[in-house]
């Protein structure tokens, strides 16, 4: 449950952290009901901002991941098996397409990517 | 006599060793990338330090001994021997500064910045791991001490009009007070003080940074745990066995009155081998969870804070909401100066130290 942070990548802060903690929703790292650290304790120990922690954290709870309770409490929901909401589904289908429409543009064959995304789901089971 | 000596050899040890207690990522107080850890140049460095302070050490020890066996006043020679202990904090000071300035340029001479990629590490379940003691272990102290001052207001009346608060080397009474509201509850007055700074200290280590390395994530959750675990058991063993000590010292001579001796100087001794053998226990603990850098693979390293630092000793960092941070040099902690609680820590640690003096 390691989280690794780069300042000089294009990415900013909040969003490798917020896109590291849903890896390990996904991966089972994470379970349903974990807390994760506190804002403050997340922002002393990797020594960046409480600010830009919190924008994370406000972020997975926007996505329906984590519910952000009272004494700084952050708790994983997602991870369980559940029937998703078909619009929940479309949203998915809405951010896939562009990045599949992208790679497809650039060549890449229709098979390598089916196995390029078996290869990614692998890592979750 | 045997205790100062006993310090002596504890402190000329702790002394030596110091380079080798830190973690490994910083040398003399300046921040190593992980890729340099094992640079010849800082390995010799090190190993130089250790032998001309042990050298030192072993010098004063000797000193020591001749002073102990020689005819002199016991007073003298124990002024003596402390303002030699004094010396040689003093020359370690120097040397670590020395060694400090030159680790400083060898980081910039050969550019180690230019070559990194400096990340920023944490883990997501070490806060659940972390064992430093709940409070609860630092508030038990002090409500014994707020029982101790009830319990001597409720015996005023038997308490005599003066009762001895000073005694000379031998145990004998040299020193009187005069009864008064105050003066009869000054005893416990300066261990609640000591209580609660120790109780302020704990907090902080549990929410100090837990500062882990890029490449050898595993081992140094490992030494930051530990460290926690073993400072803060280590706090609380030294935070009982003083509140022992003063309650057993304020109810001989207040309460007692005047039996303080017998009860007191045996309990002495206990509290300083508490004192002392614990640190050597905690520094073994300490030196054993040391990370090493066996596999380096990548010019990655853990993104560092040397620029809150002045000498790789005083720590100033208004972004950081931390009252502790582990010292850069050497075990133990120290405050950033940029929270305003420090202060009042300071002040509370000091406070005991000026009212034995000016009273």
């Amino acid at each position: 449950m390691q989280i690794q942070l780069d300042p000089n990548s294009e990415l900013q802060l909040y969003k490798q952290l917020a896109n590291q903690i849903i890896e390990c929703i996904a991966s089972g790292e994470l379970k349903n009901g974990d807390t994760l650290p506190s804002v403050r304790a997340m922002a002393t120990d990797l020594g960046i901002n409480v600010s830009t922690v919190s924008k994370s954290y406000h972020e997975l709870e926007e996505k329906g991941l984590i519910e952000l309770k009272p004494k700084a409490k952050a708790v994983i929901i997602g991870g369980q098996k559940r029937e998703l909401e078909e619009t929940e589904v479309e949203k998915v289908e809405n951010a896939l397409k562009p990045i599949m429409a992208e790679a497809f543009a650039r060549g890449l064959e229709k098979e390598q990517m089916t196995s390029l995304f078996q290869r990614i789901l692998k890592q979750w089971k | 006599m045997l205790i100062i000596l006993g310090i002596f050899i504890i402190v000329g040890i702790l002394e030596t060793m110091t380079p080798h207690l830190t973690r490994k990522t910083i040398v003399f107080g300046v921040s190593i990338p992980e890729p340099y850890v094992k640079h010849p140049q800082l390995k010799l460095w090190k190993k130089h330090y250790s032998q001309v302070i042990a050298g030192i050490a072993g010098l004063f020890l000797v000193g020591q001994i001749t002073l102990y066996l020689s005819p002199i006043q016991e007073e003298k020679a124990s002024l003596i021997s402390f303002i030699l202990l004094y010396v040689m904090l003093l020359l370690s000071s120097g040397l670590y500064m020395s060694y400090h300035v030159k680790t400083k340029k060898l980081k910039v001479q050969e550019q180690w910045e230019a070559q990194i990629k400096a990340v920023y590490v944490t883990d997501l379940s070490i806060r659940q791991n972390e064992e430093t003691l709940s409070p609860i272990f630092f508030s038990v102290p002090i409500i014994i001490t707020l029982a101790l001052i009830a319990f001597t207001f409720m015996n005023y009346e038997s308490i005599p009009d003066v009762f001895a608060t000073h005694w000379n080397g031998a145990g004998e009474v040299d020193g009187w007070t005069q009864k008064s509201r105050l003066s009869v509850i000054s005893m416990p007055l300066i261990l609640l003080a000591i209580q609660i700074s120790f109780f302020m200290m704990n907090q902080g280590m549990k929410s100090a940074k837990i500062q882990l390395s890029a490449q050898a994530k595993e081992a140094s959750i490992h030494r930051e745990l530990t460290q926690r675990k073993y400072g803060s058991w280590y706090l609380a063993a030294i935070n009982f066995s003083m509140t022992i000590l003063f309650v057993v010292l304020h109810y001989t001579t207040v309460i007692l009155q005047d039996q303080t001796a017998p009860y007191f100087f045996p309990l002495f001794l206990v509290f300083n081998v508490v004192t002392l053998g614990g640190l050597l226990v905690f520094i073994w603990k300490l030196s054993k969870s040391n990370e090493r850098f066996d596999e380096v693979h990548t010019n990655e390293t853990a993104v560092t804070d040397d620029q809150y630092w002045k000498w790789g000793v005083f720590y100033c960092n208004k972004n950081d909401p931390s009252l502790l941070v582990p010292k850069k040099f050497g075990i133990g902690w120290t405050v950033n100066f940029a929270n305003k609680w420090c202060y009042i820590l300071i002040a509370i640690t000091l406070l005991p130290i000026l009212l034995v003096i000016f009273i």
